[in-house]
């Protein structure tokens, strides 16, 4: 199975720029997430990968085989789309059937291979009826085992839960996972949505405006997010984002907020570009603040309860801070009531930092 | 203001049955929604609140007053379908006024309601500002204002955020439930939401197939589902459910699984009284399961790592237990891998217990 790279893509549709000189190393066998909004060039990405559209510049390696020039059919790749698109006229089995006759496989070559891809998908049964009869995790299992059945080097998937609802969107991803690991097939996948990305990903790229905002494990994206977009887009509840002041004094380094501090000292040396004064973003996880209910001695950041979302077992707890909002994840143990006065306490390994004109990542 | 009650309401279409035999009440002031998956009769129901559907059987009723032969003009509600996000380089005046003037009001009714909205969301002194200038959640509010400008009986609002992206809904929910309380309107909220319907609702009644199946406060449903269907809606990741068998062995109740036995004697008394076969499903969720490494006490059920997914601060991790598959979420750096053998702990004062044929909850 080989490896997938792009090297300085770029493609417009008229005058807007979709991929913009991208370059992306998708290593041999593993689950790549090409994670980005609406409009991020996912799709397109994909489409060139699969040669069903035509970059504008740049090339294109499977291992170290140069596939600019090849046709989809020669490129070995299978496209499971978003809306399945299976044929409709079709029973479940001719849907997973056409591809292989394309191959010129045998009518028992054909049977097996059916049979083998149905077994491990769960399919076997409903092998004679057409999609119309199919619920929309069936018609997805179908849309993949018609990928997987002609064995491709490469699996490429476009948003292909974006079309089931939540419940089966859950199960479907560690069914995807489990599969893409016994079949251990180059798997490249877009979605819209992080936790998606997050759950089934051994890598997650994640893509704005058509240029690669990051590329690493999902651990590190969630972990080190390489700027403001990317910290905002992975994780749920989102990140908090608070604006404040730089502040020196006396060999102190400081953000001051709008009704709190926060001492920055032990990160003084990757502040020493910026100047007191300076406007930064703060950046801290819902899960990294803990709500005291006591004030203790060391604490000094007083917030007051805004409202309060049950998730089920957690509780989701917006405080205000003097102007701004700030989001805590709780345990829905932790008793609380609208107004309420409390302290907040953040975990200091789990500050994050920005440039406010940049937004890049500082810390 | 007012409250709303619906009673014995029927509504059929052709064959189809889309609300069935429903009665619901929502006090002054309250919060409540209408929650269930598409087709279940929420919007339907909403709309004979409105008027605009006329039922087949039943009574509506805004405060003291029958409606169903009123009018939607006359029965005093305003249905919201979508905020729509606010336009920066306008004021927050002219912003207000925007959906006014589109009605072609005059324009000191224009000026009245707009100062009228303004002190209820208490902006005035922003009135002039450029909206460009304000912070997200202002921005919000004033979205959410625009409109609650009338003062009607009721506030009807369906499905009104899925068209905005995630972070801005996540922005929206926290203001719309700290305006809702604030201004102490009715408000009658339909979605298929489980999460918007748990974080935002005072209560919420669950819908399936036209049937109403609970109605309660966010979390007596996550605690105490009357039914498979809420226990199976409410919560993610979903409720693990496992068939199993009710036995007496030496004297104590005992749960039969496929491959272990679960002792739950502690709750005989209740399941004797409440049992209408042996035939049970146990309800537990993912919070509510615990991995040990060791055989730490009597009663753990053995089980083996299937998948690990990272969601963020917490992994879901999937169990084989037997035949089955269990779910249990623990924080991110659990040390457990791939294939390993573990020991699963259920917390016995969490469990639930359903009658297999009739889904009614058992405990």
């Amino acid at each position: 199975m080989p490896k997938v790279v792009l090297e300085n893509i770029t493609k417009r549709y008229g005058k807007k720029v979709v991929v913009d000189n991208l370059s992306l190393e998708m290593k041999d066998r593993a689950f790549t997430c090409l994670l980005g909004p609406p409009g991020a060039g996912k799709t397109t990405i994909l489409r060139i990968i699969a040669g069903l559209i035509g970059q504008d510049k740049g090339n294109i390696y499977f291992d170290h085989e140069k596939v600019n020039d090849l046709p989809p059919a020669k490129r070995d790749v299978a496209m499971v789309f978003q809306s399945f698109a299976l044929y409709p006229h079709l029973s479940v089995y001719d849907n997973m059937a056409s591809p292989l006759k394309k191959k010129k496989l045998s009518h028992s070559q054909i049977k097996r291979k059916i049979e083998e891809v149905s077994d491990i998908l769960g399919i076997s049964h409903l092998l004679e009826k057409p999609p119309a009869l199919l619920s929309g995790g069936e018609k997805q299992r179908v849309a993949i085992g018609r990928a997987i059945a002609k064995e491709p080097k490469i699996l490429l998937m476009d948003e292909p839960l974006s079309n089931l609802d939540a419940k089966l969107r859950l199960h479907m991803r560690v069914e995807m996972r489990k599969l893409q690991r016994n079949l251990n097939i180059t798997t490249i996948f877009g979605t819209p949505d992080d936790i998606e990305a997050l759950t089934m990903s051994d890598n997650i790229a994640v893509i704005k405006d058509g240029r690669l905002i990051q590329y690493d494990s999902a651990e590190r994206v969630y972990d080190n997010p390489r700027n403001l977009f990317a910290a905002k887009f992975v994780g749920s509840p989102q990140m908090n984002i608070i604006k404040c002041v730089l502040e020196r004094e006396e060999g102190t380094t400081k953000a001051r907020f709008s009704a709190f501090m926060v001492d920055l000292s032990k990160y003084s040396d990757c502040l020493k570009d910026f100047s007191s004064g300076e406007e930064l973003l703060f950046g801290v996880r819902p899960s990294d603040i803990t709500i005291l209910t006591n004030r203790t001695a060391r604490n000094e950041i007083e917030a007051q309860v805004y409202t309060l979302e049950p998730w089920g077992a957690d509780t989701v707890v917006n405080l205000r801070v003097g102007d701004d909002i700030i989001k805590v994840k709780a345990p829905s143990t932790l008793k609380l009531d609208a107004d309420q006065k409390v302290h907040l306490e953040f975990s200091k390994e789990a500050i994050h930092l920005f440039n406010a004109k940049t937004e890049e990542t500082i810390l | 203001m007012a409250d709303v009650k619906l009673k014995n309401l029927t509504k059929r279409f052709g064959k189809v049955i889309a609300v069935s035999h429903l009665d619901l009440e929502v006090k002054n002031g309250e919060f409540a929604c209408i929650l269930g998956p598409s087709g279940c009769g929420k919007t339907t129901t909403l709309r004979m609140i409105a008027g605009l559907e006329k039922q087949d059987e039943g009574d509506v009723y805004i405060g003291d007053r029958v409606v169903n032969d009123l009018s939607p003009p006359e029965r005093d509600i305003a249905m919201v379908f979508q905020f729509y996000a606010i336009y920066p380089g306008m004021t927050v005046y002219d912003n207000l006024a925007f959906p006014l003037k589109q009605r072609k009001l005059p324009k000191t009714e224009i000026d009245t309601q707009v100062k009228e909205t303004a002190s209820l969301l208490q902006i005035n002194d922003i009135l002039n500002k450029d909206a460009i200038s304000l912070t997200a959640g202002e921005k919000q509010r004033i979205a959410l204002g625009r409109a609650f400008v009338r003062k009607p009986q009721v506030y009807l609002l369906d499905e009104p955020l899925t068209n905005l992206d995630a972070g801005l809904r996540a922005v929206m929910r926290v203001e719309l439930k700290r305006l809702q309380k604030e201004i102490r309107q009715t408000t009658i909220y339909v979605t298929h939401d489980q999460l918007e319907g748990m974080s935002m609702a005072d209560r919420i009644a669950v819908m399936n197939l036209g049937v109403l199946q609970q109605y309660g406060s966010p979390d007596s449903l996550f605690s105490n589902p009357s039914n498979l269907f809420v226990a199976g809606f409410i919560g993610t990741p979903t409720m693990n459910f496992l068939e199993c068998t009710y036995r007496e062995e030496s004297g104590r109740a005992k749960l039969v699984f496929d491959s272990f036995s679960l002792d739950v004697n502690r709750y005989k008394e209740i399941i004797e009284k409440e049992k209408q076969s042996e035939d049970m499903v146990l309800g537990v969720r993912p919070t509510d399961i615990k991995i040990e490494k060791e055989r730490t006490e009597d009663g753990l059920i053995q089980a083996k790592v299937d998948i690990i997914e990272l969601t963020g601060d917490e992994s879901i991790v999937d169990l084989s237990v037997g035949k089955n598959i269990v779910r249990s979420v623990v924080p991110r750096r659990f040390p457990v891998k791939h294939d390993e053998k573990v020991w699963l702990k259920l917390d016995l004062n969490a469990l639930h217990i359903f009658d297999k044929h009739t889904e009614k909850a058992i405990l």
